[in-house]
């Protein structure tokens, strides 16, 4: 597999849950999202494409969203983790864990699960 | 540059995104103009002498049009053409009235394909313990039924979804082949692409 896309295909595994786990502990909104993304290495290529994850993430009823006042130009909405949003992170987790954990093992990674 | 040539660029950015939305539903399609219109001006905002190249860079790190289209197409269920009435059609009459005859290879058949969505997955499943209990009556194990030939209440719901589905997604069957041809396939086609993160084929 080629290196650039297998990349690609874990960025798109694991983008959703990052947007997710990052509306954790506060709203944010996506020109914020993406200033954080844009420091992740190789986490989002597109920055524009953060709008329709956002979007059919609502959609599903993983995020909701309030308008807030900017401190200039028009209103921002905010993305919020519903109760779903916050059980897909939970669940996202536990599966990323055991799953790095068992791919560490095969690599013998320190931290990996020793068969 | 010119504000009125930045405008233009900007509205052209647009436009192609907007168009490239086609089959979005207008409810997400507005929301996701509206936020990348907010986005850029926001950015623009923030560049004190704005250039051409200043605001190219901006719509480049934004992504190109179609690959943001791309993105919101990226699950089958909110790119549909009609409304979905068409699934509840004879066919899929038919297969609910089957289910009893199956349930067991019909519902583990039906979870372990990624053709339907949990929606489709909980009909299939709850509609039919009736048949089997009847099953069970008769003293007959309802999970002795030959999976690979596969279930008639199956194979109707696959040729149902594979036939919505070959029309909104054209690549979504080519999906469960192999990795290297996800990789190829994601390489040479974004809706691919996006399908194939859809289904965690990362995983």
């Amino acid at each position: 597999v080629p290196i650039e896309g297998l990349a690609t295909q874990l960025r798109k595994g694991v983008i959703e849950y990052c947007v997710l786990a990052m509306l954790r502990d506060t709203p944010r909104y996506g020109g914020e999202l993406i200033q954080v993304l844009r420091s992740q290495d190789g986490l989002l290529t597109s920055e524009g494409t953060i709008y329709p994850l956002l979007s059919r993430m609502r959609a599903e009823g993983l995020v909701d969203t309030e308008w807030r006042e900017a401190p200039a130009g028009s209103p921002r909405r905010y993305y919020r983790l519903t109760k779903a949003g916050q059980r897909a992170v939970v669940e996202f987790q536990r599966e990323w864990v055991r799953f790095r954990g068992t791919v560490d093992g095969i690599f013998g990674e320190p931290g990996g699960k020793q068969r | 540059m010119s504000a009125p040539h930045a405008d233009q660029l900007v509205h052209e950015y647009l436009d192609r995104l907007d168009s490239l939305l086609a089959g979005v539903p207008e409810r997400r399609r507005e929301e996701i103009l509206d936020e990348i219109s907010k986005h850029i001006a926001e950015q623009r905002s923030q560049i004190p002498d704005e250039s051409d190249a200043d605001l190219r860079n901006l719509l480049e790190r934004i992504g190109d049009p179609a690959e943001v289209a791309d993105a919101a197409r990226d699950d089958g269920e909110t790119v549909t053409m009609p409304k979905p009435a068409r699934r509840i059609g004879p066919i899929e009459v038919l297969a609910l009235v089957l289910t009893p005859l199956i349930w067991a290879a019909g519902v583990i058949l039906l979870w372990l394909s990624p053709a339907w969505n949990v929606r489709d997955k909980l009909i299939g499943m709850l509609v039919p313990p009736g048949g089997y209990l009847r099953r069970r009556a008769r003293r007959r194990p309802a999970w002795r039924f030959d999976a690979v030939g596969g279930p008639r209440l199956a194979r109707v719901f696959y040729m149902c979804r594979y036939r919505s589905m070959a029309r909104s997604r054209p690549c979504a069957v080519a999906v469960d082949n192999s990795s290297l041809s996800i990789a190829q396939a994601i390489r040479s086609d974004p809706v691919m692409a996006a399908d194939a993160a859809r289904r965690r084929v990362a995983f």
